[in-house]
């Protein structure tokens, strides 16, 4: 039943890009679709309503200049407009020359240090930040996903253009370095 | 260069209300924007400036050319004449 309504959609999915190939009015269902999910994607990496706003037109106006090269890979359409916003919010920093700083909250950090089985007092809390500011990026962006931006496996395997399963291994692997790291720091 | 830090300040992540979200939805001015970036502009190319400048600029070489050539080719059949 829930494979049947699921592959429903995809193919739902697949007539709308077809349809908006054709015609950039009728990719109308899939902003409508997308829009909130990829705000709230953007927003939580700037922290700014206006910003966000900002890149995600820019998402979506990339999207449907680009949608006649779009090709269907296996992967949902989101995984394509995720790639795209997390390109956007890279290319935002970049040309303001800007350092990021993403502002964790405090909750988040504990839930990880729960996770890999540490304290959770302030000292160990710094330590963990000094880990993860040491980690390469993209094994840091992967634990900053699933533990901060709180996306789930499937979401992170859309974003990396990769299968859930996958970006769960990727993701426990990332977090075996991160206490490696924790461990070589102390 | 990407760094995280700690905000104690905040228990939770602020996310904006559906309300804010949708300010930003605007499915008219994405079309705008894609037909500004696809369809070509109104006013003709010869009434850009820059753009006439550089056409008048391209035939002038072309009338040169041609005038040196007929040029020559008039001083080639003179010779063999006299010849």
């Amino acid at each position: 039943m829930e494979k049947s309504k699921k592959s429903r959609n995809i193919a739902l999915e697949k007539r709308q890009i077809d349809a908006a190939k054709l015609n950039p009015a009728h990719f109308a269902p899939l902003y409508n679709t997308y829009f909130k999910a990829i705000y709230i994607f953007i927003f939580k990496k700037v922290r700014n309503e206006a910003i966000a706003g900002d890149i995600t037109s820019k998402v979506f106006l990339k999207a449907l200049l680009n949608i006649k090269k779009y090709k269907h890979m296996g992967f949902p359409f989101s995984s394509w407009l995720y790639r795209i916003a997390s390109n956007e919010v890279n290319l935002h920093y970049r040309s303001n020359n800007k350092n990021t700083t993403v502002e964790l909250l405090e909750n988040d950090v504990i839930s990880l240090l729960d996770e890999i089985k540490h304290p959770e007092d302030i000292k160990t809390q710094e330590m963990m930040i000094n880990a993860l500011n040491n980690l390469p990026l993209p094994t840091a962006e992967l634990i900053e996903m699933r533990f901060f931006e709180k996306l789930s496996f499937k979401e992170i395997g859309a974003v990396l253009g990769l299968k859930s399963v996958t970006a769960k291994i990727r993701v426990y692997r990332a977090i075996e370095k991160l206490k490696k790291q924790i461990l070589h720091d102390k | 260069m990407k760094k995280y830090k700690i905000n104690r300040e905040h228990k939770n992540t602020p996310i904006p209300s559906d309300e804010v979200i949708a300010k930003y939805k605007n499915f008219k001015q994405l079309n705008v924007s894609y037909n500004e970036f696809t369809k070509r502009p109104k006013t003709p190319l010869y009434k850009n400036k820059k753009m006439f400048l550089f056409l008048l600029l391209i035939g002038l070489i072309a009338w040169l050319v041609s005038e040196n050539m007929f040029d020559n080719h008039e001083e080639n059949e003179k010779t063999e004449i006299s010849k």
